[in-house]
């Protein structure tokens, strides 16, 4: 029982912090049909932007503001920096863009290095308590409050996207810019402008992603390549640019890791072994990831 | 920004209904102004030259029709009118739409002046559905929900089909009703001039027809139409005026009844 | 279709030079005869040899000349991938520590001296790379380089997870390495151990080199670049794209694994801290910055990082800063140079012959050869049994096609005869495309029987198809344009010749004869459509209707039962569409049945011996044309009153 709610728990906060991270990569490639590697990168700027405010005595939720406005601007620049140049490289692979968005990943991340140091960073939790309920331990596993907070806000977030997707005009205009997006300006739709709303957005994304993670797992340099690449691999799982894929591929690298841990002696090693084996399975079975549909290939 | 400018041209204070816009007569006054003046337009692409130096006009309320063989720059010229050649290397000369010089703006913005564009081969959204894709039609005046909601049930009205599909990715629709929605799509953006690429690409005999009287419906209602069309004889059947464009180079003209009867159009168009 | 006219893919080719015979001008290495394509490779061992007398006494610079000559290994491994193959890897990376382990592990287990851990690197690394591509190769572009994105990630836990073996993230030392001061040349000064090592790992460049040259000017690497062009187009030409993609993906992880193997010479250490996803990155940055898809670009580019590095001032300001130092070039890479330093030389080059040609200086290259006349025409299979299917060549029977809702094909049946043009109308939409996809494999059919030769096609893919004698064309073109036009139709032949790997890799005298067969077989071809002038030309600078007829001639490569031309007319002007129509005459009177999707009527009425009208995916009318232009369902549903 006690290995259960392990699972459940674990399962549960575990997938919706990654889930958090692939938010950002799906909002991106559902609207410009790029994965923006630089993700990862994002989220530990924001989560260091929020660190600095707050280490300035602002609290915490001022600073989460401040830090998700900032992040609005570090989306733009890497639009700016990453994807606004590839007009002329040769469409046939999709070479260009990994090129540039994982060159601005690697300069973000030395950048980092170079101006705030690459320790672990610790950031107060958005709330303490709710409602004066502070701690549940359910079959002596804890609930905490930063926890909770986590897995409803990635759920809040899911519905806020899919809301945002598909019944909106915005929602409608970054669809319409992905499929095509030449008839997209036809409809006068600023096709350019759409692409930098959508990296504004996702590093808005980031910077709550970073606030909510950062509790659990600090804000540290290594969160943007280690937790990027399982986000990148829950968001392909689920499939690109699907939200509710985005969480369920979440969740299954969660469990998968949280179930893997608790019946391996070895603790986590495998876990990550385990992980890339059903993403394996799952692409053989939906080449597009669960959620994904697939392109239809003319000739 | 550029809406604010376009303003002036649409009904804005005239009740509800842009689309109603739709409906300006242009013989009020009995002078009829020129919507679109091209001038002397040169396009490249890369090396290849696909029109040199064409200039023509369109006046408000008019339907004008560009006939012409496979290649000779129909395309090209509603592209480079409406902004979308992305790819274009160089133009050169003018285009003015509605009094603005619009060869240099992007495709948003002369959309959001009111010009819409039909593109060839449909190109809906195949992904969205068939309300979102007129809704998208629709995007220049998202604000104005009342009369975007107006115009979304005379779409429907006007083609039953598409409202009994209305939940249904794009894609699914059949060849003929993908053109209708791509019409469809073109005048939810209430639009005072209307680029139409080859409406007619395939489609059955009996849909060509049918959409031909839209088009004659449509210029009824006063809309301004610039008509590229391969049925040379359905475009002048509805048209006003006539181009003829060969090889990149305009090489005549007129009065699209006239036209009909030319020699020259009539072996080389009209199969006669 | 329209938009593949009017818009034509910046493919990055001198654009100027469309249109015109003779003026696809090639670099001038490429262009007089063989002995100065030598001049690049003369170049490098030269370098190789000066560098090492030069340095033999800077320890810094040898382990950095070392460090140059197994990173562009690496390189070239990854640009056979990436450059000739079009699949990006950010995972090679891994591959680099599987070779190092490979030959750490496997040579003291199977008892074999140290210097056989390269072939045991190769190998290792390359059944690694192929497990791993046969899982991933039937994904789509991007979601390849996901999957080995997320191998590349994989490497720390797995060292973990079998520590014994791999020794964990520290690392397992090599203790049964290659005593290097024994390389001939190593001399006996006091770092002859790595002089010897910067030696070998020059040697091992210079075969890598020599075995890409070989395989560039191959069956097999003109499939990669064919895949890398027109995967389709590749399919239909009857190679087997997911075979040929694991095969490159092998053969790209199996040079890796050697660079591996020479790296953990150098440190006498297997660790995985190099086996990063920005390691992996770093590979690819030098391929591109060099020059993809060039013999030269990943060598130049590995060159220039490592020796670049080298450099003290490099050294000091971006030694903890690689990332910002690699992910900038990155950057500036595909912003300004996307053909790489190569391929920007190479556009130099070209724009430089151009402008003499243009002043009429140079004559440009050499006429095409003569070829035997037998060659010059479409030939025809024999077949094992020729009356099997009583003279027809094609029986299709209740072909149905579904995409979501709509039925694209209902119950269509369709008998083409041996020898015959049949000809396929309709309205645009009304599923003759479609018919064609299903026909040469490319869409599988919702219900219904096909077969060729009386023989089923059922669960054949579209190379297999290839291979029975099915041949086509296409509407929207898909000509492989960063190839020549010779290379174009060699390809098409690519079925009917069997040269394996390693033979066209060592370039043996069996491949050799291949190789000038199909040459010999693919100008005549040119000779035939009338493209010979333009044989060595990139096919991307070709006009329009010449694409057509290279289309044609790669499909004709394949010596086909049954050609499909889909619209071969769409585009052309009057007088090509004359030209056109002989040409097809030509072929069915060589014995080729050809089907012919087509909306010219005139083209249609004069060549067909059999009419087929398609309208909203059934059949409506066939027979000898004069009957079917008379059909009044016809008239209605298609030719219209006024059109005739």
């Amino acid at each position: 029982m006690t290995d259960f709610v392990q699972i459940l728990v674990s399962g549960l906060t575990v997938g919706s912090v990654i889930a958090l991270v692939a938010f950002g990569y799906n909002l991106v490639f559902a609207s410009t049909r790029i994965v923006n590697f630089a993700q990862g990168s994002m989220l530990v700027v924001a989560g260091y932007i929020a660190f600095a405010v707050a280490r300035a005595g602002v609290p915490i939720w001022g600073a989460f503001a401040i830090s998700v406005l900032a992040s609005l601007g570090v989306g733009v620049l890497v639009e700016v920096v990453a994807i606004k140049p590839l007009g002329r490289f040769d469409p046939s692979t999709n070479v260009g863009w990994i090129l540039t968005t994982f060159g601005v990943a690697l300069i973000a991340v030395d950048i980092i290095k170079k101006t705030v140091g690459a320790e672990a960073r610790r950031l107060p939790p958005l709330a303490d308590s709710i409602f004066g309920w502070k701690v549940a331990k359910i079959s002596g596993v804890a609930v905490t409050v930063p926890d909770v907070l986590l897995v409803v806000s990635a759920l809040l977030i899911v519905v806020g996207l899919e809301l945002l997707q598909t019944r909106t005009a915005l929602g409608r205009a970054f669809r319409a810019v992905a499929e095509d997006r030449q008839t997209a300006g036809l409809m006068g739709i600023n096709t350019e402008l759409m692409v930098m709303i959508t990296f504004a957005l996702a590093g808005a994304l980031a910077a709550i992603g970073a606030v909510l993670i950062a509790p659990r797992l600090f804000v540290k340099l290594d969160l943007g390549v280690n937790l990027g690449i399982q986000a990148f691999i829950a968001a392909v799982l689920g499939g690109l640019g699907s939200t509710r894929g985005a969480i369920v591929g979440g969740y299954i690298i969660g469990f998968t890791t949280a179930i893997v841990s608790t019946i391996t002696s070895e603790g986590g090693s495998w876990g990550p072994v385990i992980v890339f084996v059903v993403f394996l399975l799952v692409l053989v079975v939906r080449p597009a990831g669960i959620f994904g549909s697939p392109a239809v290939e003319k000739v | 920004m550029s809406e604010r400018r376009a303003r002036p041209l649409h009904a804005d204070g005239h009740g509800h209904g842009a689309a109603t816009q739709a409906i300006l007569k242009p013989t009020t006054n009995g002078k009829k102004e020129k919507l679109l003046k091209v001038e002397d337009l040169r396009v490249f692409y890369g090396a290849a030259r696909a029109l040199d130096g064409i200039s023509f006009h369109v006046a408000q309320g008019e339907v004008v029709t560009i006939i012409g063989p496979n290649g000779a720059g129909k395309s090209t010229t509603l592209k480079t009118v409406s902004g979308v050649g992305e790819l274009l290397k160089s133009v050169s000369g003018s285009i003015t739409f509605a009094g603005e010089r619009v060869e240099k703006k992007s495709s948003h913005h002369i959309a959001r002046m009111g010009m819409a564009h039909v593109p060839e081969g449909r190109r809906v959204f195949a992904g969205s559905t068939v309300e979102d894709n007129l809704l998208l039609g629709a995007y220049r005046r998202r604000r104005m929900r009342a009369a975007v909601n107006e115009d979304l049930e005379r779409v429907y009205e006007r083609f039953p089909v598409l409202r009994e599909r209305r939940s249904q990715p794009a894609g699914y629709l059949s060849g003929g009703e993908q053109q209708m929605l791509a019409i469809g799509r073109g005048l939810m953006a209430s639009p005072q001039f209307l680029l139409l690429d080859e409406p007619s690409l395939g489609l059955a005999p009996l849909l060509v027809s049918q959409v031909f009287d839209i088009i004659a419906g449509l210029a009824a209602d006063g809309t301004t139409i610039l008509l590229v069309e391969q049925l040379a004889h359905q475009a002048l059947r509805v048209a006003d005026r006539a181009y003829v464009l060969e090889a990149g180079v305009i090489s005549g003209g007129g009065d699209a009844a006239a036209m009909a009867a030319d020699p020259h159009v009539r072996e080389a168009y009209l199969g006669a | 279709m329209a938009r593949a006219e009017t818009e034509p893919k910046d493919t990055g080719e001198v654009e100027e030079i469309r249109g015109a015979p003779g003026q696809g001008v090639l670099p001038i290495y490429r262009r007089h005869g063989e002995l100065i394509r030598f001049v690049p490779a003369l170049a490098l061992i030269l370098f190789i040899l000066w560098f090492g007398q030069s340095q033999a006494d800077s320890r810094k610079w040898l382990d950095i000349g070392t460090e140059a000559m197994y990173l562009a290994i690496a390189a070239a491994g990854v640009n056979i991938l990436l450059g000739y193959t079009g699949l990006l890897s950010l995972g090679h990376a891994a591959f680099f520590v599987a070779g190092g382990y490979a030959g750490a592990i496997l040579s003291p287990a199977l008892g074999l001296p140290p210097w056989t851990g390269f072939l045991l690197a190769f190998l290792g690394s390359a059944a690694l790379g192929a497990v791993l591509a046969l899982m991933c190769c039937h994904l789509r572009g991007f979601y390849l380089t996901v999957v080995t994105f997320g191998f590349g990630a994989l490497v720390p836990a797995i060292v973990v997870v079998a520590k014994k073996q791999l020794g964990g993230p520290a690392g397992r030392a090599v203790d049964h390495f290659v005593d290097t001061s024994k390389v001939p040349g190593a001399g006996h000064g006091p770092f002859s151990l790595q002089l010897g090592l910067y030696y070998l790992s020059a040697f091992f460049l210079l075969v890598t080199l020599f075995l890409c040259w070989n395989l560039v000017r191959s069956r097999w690497g003109r499939a990669y670049m064919a895949i890398r062009e027109s995967e389709v187009a590749a399919r239909v030409s009857g190679i087997n794209a997911y075979r040929y993609k694991v095969s490159s993906f092998a053969l790209s992880a199996g040079f890796v694994g050697v660079a591996g193997w020479l790296g953990a010479q150098r440190f006498v250490l297997v660790s995985s801290q190099v086996a990063t996803p920005d390691q992996s990155f770093r590979y690819v940055i030098m391929v591109v910055v060099g020059g993809m898809g060039t013999l030269a670009g990943p060598i130049l580019g590995a060159f220039g990082f490592s020796l670049g590095f080298g450099i003290t001032w490099v050294q000091n300001t971006f030694r903890d800063y690689q990332g910002l130092l690699y992910g900038t070039l990155g950057l500036i890479a595909v912003a300004t140079a996307p053909e790489g330093t190569v391929g920007n030389l190479r556009r130099y080059v070209r724009a430089y012959s151009l402008r003499r040609a243009k002043r009429g200086a140079a004559a440009r290259s050499a006429p095409p050869p003569d070829v035997a006349p037998e060659l010059r025409r479409p030939a025809v299979r024999e077949r094992e049994s020729s009356d099997a299917a009583n003279g027809e060549v094609l029986h299709v029977t209740g072909l149905t096609k579904r995409f979501g809702g709509v039925a694209a094909l209902s119950d269509v049946d369709l008998v083409v005869r041996r020898g015959t043009v049949h000809a396929l109308i309709g309205p645009n939409g009304s599923g003759k495309t479609t018919f064609i996809n299903v026909v040469s494999g490319l869409y599988k059919p919702t219900a219904g029987r096909m077969e060729l030769d009386g023989s089923s096609l059922e669960g054949l893919g579209p190379a297999a198809r290839s291979r029975r004698g099915l041949a086509r064309t296409f509407q929207n073109l898909q000509v492989w344009r960063r190839m020549t036009v010779l290379e174009n139709v060699m390809v098409g032949a690519h079925a009917r010749d069997r040269v394996g790997l390693v033979q066209s890799l060592l370039r043996t005298p069996k491949s050799r004869r291949v190789e000038r067969h199909m040459r010999d077989r693919a100008w005549g071809l040119l000779h035939f459509v009338g493209l010979a002038e333009r044989g060595r030309d990139l096919a991307g600078t070709l006009a329009f209707a010449d694409m057509r007829r290279l289309e044609i001639a790669r499909a004709l490569a394949s010596d086909p039962e049954l050609l499909l031309l889909d619209e071969p007319a769409a585009g052309m002007q009057v007088s090509e569409i004359h030209d056109l129509a002989d040409l097809i005459r030509q072929v069915r009177d060589a014995g080729v049945t050809v089907l012919l999707i087509e909306h010219h009527m005139d083209l249609v009425m004069g060549l067909s011996d059999t009419v087929s009208v398609l309208d909203y995916g059934q059949k409506i009318a066939e027979g000898p044309p004069t009957e079917v232009r008379a059909d009044s369902r016809v008239v209605a549903a298609y030719l219209g009153e006024e059109a005739t």
